[in-house]
């Protein structure tokens, strides 16, 4: 079984969009059924395909690298949600310096601070928008 | 071609030079040919990137400077890739590859200021060539809009799509499905007929449908981050820069004016690569260099060192970006993932493409004509002087480059419409986007059939409408046929230009 999980899921997400688009009103889904149908053909094609593929099975899938660079990834919107936007992003790049590129101090604090002071003359001072607050403060 | 005709696009490109040259959109100019150069120095990192980043940060610009910026982020881009190719045998770019055949043997054989001046007149001149075709192709496309109706739209709308989708290099397969699922997702909101929510899951957020910034700044920012933090390097480039730039520049420079049939053969090959979507500068490189090889016969010296490799591809990659100008500006078509990313920022700012940017804005679409123009040629001239610090650049950490570039896509993603899920959007986006990279699932064909969803839509139900009004007959329209024959045309022709470029 040579089937990758990621074409799983847009198998998935492909068959939900479908069921969707059955249920949806007759002007709302004309356009819609006319690709989606196809696509679940063209995706049951490409589920075959991977499953009659020989060979060596693909590589781990997903890597740990990978796994820990998207966690990375999410920790930045986490960190807005919880703090804002001002507090977030240089606790963010604090923390990410610091642990994932394990870097000094200086040149972490230094992009930490340069970073925020950006995101305050944008929003408040250019664009004059209000900073979203976290839910932690 | 009326004489009125030819007039009014003299009048134009004049107006667009003067409003190009006036303070601050100079200063644009410079500044954005300046990052998008030091952008381009740093692999795996593309200027779509830098594009998705810089549409939300544009929102209060005026038209003038905004096609100013982006012509410039376009131009910017393409040369300073084959320093790195060169120098350090890592494509800048993607297309760059086709470069590194030959120019990392040159820099090898103590060449390197050769290909680099060989490079940079043959990018200046290679975009100058395409522009040139571009602005002599615009006044009979521009006559030709007055007859373009819903049905000849949606064809054209279908021809972008298909190209893109069947041109990957990957899987025609996943090509088309990846298509449909960008269509699909572009299809969420409200119905534009009946004002049914479709594919909301029950949110309002999502009845406006996904917003273009954060799906863009998603699949091309944050994916390239997650790659290359994923990549488990400490440095962008994972070798140094090592050794001295050594070579005569100016036999670089005239090795272009010793091959102009090769150069002028690889321009075209370009400029008409770029105006089939999807295809992009990788093909036109390959392309052009396997031609220049095939060219050459037994008498070349390709892959050891051979400065007509350098020559071809650079040319050809940086004379596609003024074809691939023509179906976006004309037909609101985007032939790669930076017009993707520039009709998504003229949108944004309430420019359509087509009649209305064509025969009223004429001198609008001249501005990112001349700007891209410049860029090319500022980059070239700049470029040879800062080749050396350019590619110093590429020995940034990872974990500084990536920490600016994600907060630079959330502070994009928020300033969009100010709302807090439109980061969470981006992100979401962003892992797609890398998973999608990561499988060899094309991001392209994905983003291409997102922007023509609404395109495809709104002119289907146009066309279908008129159809049982009994205005048109979709089966015998002679539209629908011409434009179901150059569908085929297309769809078949990058196929067996990529043959070639692969038997090369």
């Amino acid at each position: 079984m040579t089937v990758r999980p990621f074409t799983l899921v847009l198998a998935a997400v492909v068959t939900l969009l479908a069921w969707q688009t059955w249920w949806l009103g007759p002007d709302a889904r004309r356009v819609p059924l006319v690709v989606v149908a196809p696509l679940l053909a063209l995706v049951g094609c490409q589920l075959l395909r991977e499953a009659r593929a020989r060979g060596a099975p693909p590589a781990t899938d997903p890597r740990p690298a990978a796994v820990a660079a998207v966690a990375w990834a999410a920790a930045l919107p986490a960190a807005v949600a919880a703090f804002g936007m001002l507090a977030g992003p240089p606790l963010f790049v604090a923390a990410f310096m610091r642990l994932r590129g394990r870097e000094a101090w200086g040149p972490t604090l230094a992009l930490a601070v340069a970073l925020a002071a950006f995101v305050w003359l944008l929003f408040v001072v250019l664009l004059q928008q209000s900073v979203p607050r976290g839910f932690v403060g | 071609m009326p004489i009125e005709s030819i007039a009014t696009t003299v009048g134009a490109a004049w107006s667009g030079l003067a409003l190009l040259l006036t303070w601050p959109n100079l200063l644009c100019l410079v500044a954005g040919t300046l990052i998008a150069m030091s952008v381009a120095a740093l692999p795996g990192v593309s200027g779509s990137t830098l594009m998705a980043i810089a549409i939300p940060l544009t929102f209060a610009w005026e038209p003038v400077p905004l096609m100013v910026l982006f012509g410039a982020l376009v131009g910017g881009g393409t040369f300073m890739g084959s320093v790195t190719a060169i120098l350090l045998n890592i494509p800048g770019t993607a297309p760059n590859a086709a470069t590194a055949i030959d120019g990392y043997p040159l820099t090898q054989q103590g060449r390197a200021r050769e290909a680099i001046g060989c490079s940079a007149t043959a990018s200046a001149l290679g975009s100058s060539v395409g522009i040139i075709a571009l602005i002599l192709m615009l006044p009979f496309v521009s006559r030709a809009l007055s007859l373009v109706g819903p049905t000849e739209l949606l064809v054209l709308a279908l021809w972008g799509l298909l190209s893109v989708a069947t041109v990957i290099r990957a899987s025609v397969l996943k090509g088309l499905i990846v298509a449909g699922l960008g269509l699909m997702v572009s299809f969420t909101g409200l119905d534009p007929v009946s004002a049914e929510a479709r594919y909301t899951f029950g949110t309002l957020y999502l009845q406006d449908g996904f917003a273009l910034v954060p799906v863009f700044i998603g699949t091309f920012a944050v994916a390239e981050v997650i790659d290359l933090a994923a990549s488990g390097r400490a440095r962008v480039a994972d070798r140094p820069a090592g050794g001295g730039l050594h070579g005569s520049l100016t036999a670089g420079i005239r090795s272009v004016f010793r091959h102009p049939g090769l150069f002028l053969k690889s321009s075209l090959i370009g400029t008409g690569v770029g105006v089939m979507p999807g295809l992009g500068g990788t093909v036109a490189a390959f392309v052009a260099y396997g031609e220049a090889q095939r060219s050459a016969g037994s008498g070349g010296r390709f892959g050891q060192g051979d400065i007509r490799g350098v020559l071809a591809p650079e040319a050809a990659n940086d004379a596609k970006d003024g074809g691939s100008l023509l179906p976006a500006l004309a037909f609101g078509i985007p032939a790669s993932a930076g017009t993707a990313l520039l009709i998504a920022a003229l949108q944004i700012h309430g420019i359509r493409p087509g009649v209305e940017l064509l025969q009223q804005r004429l001198d609008l679409a001249f501005v990112l004509i001349w700007s891209l123009f410049l860029s090319n040629w500022i980059t070239s001239i700049v470029g040879l002087a800062l080749a050396r610090p350019m590619v110093a650049l590429a020995d940034l950490r990872v974990s500084r480059l990536a920490s600016i570039v994600l907060v630079l896509a959330a502070v994009g993603a928020l300033s969009y419409r100010g709302s807090g899920a439109d980061v969470a959007v981006a992100f979401g986006f962003g892992v797609v986007g890398y998973a999608m990279k990561r499988h060899g699932w094309p991001r392209i064909a994905f983003v291409i059939a997102f922007i023509l969803g609404p395109l495809v839509e709104v002119n289907l139900h146009l066309a279908l409408s008129l159809h049982a009004l009994g205005r048109i007959n979709l089966w015998t329209s002679p539209t629908v046929l011409a434009g179901a024959a150059v569908v085929l045309v297309t769809v078949l022709a990058p196929r067996w230009l990529q043959l070639r470029g692969r038997a090369a």
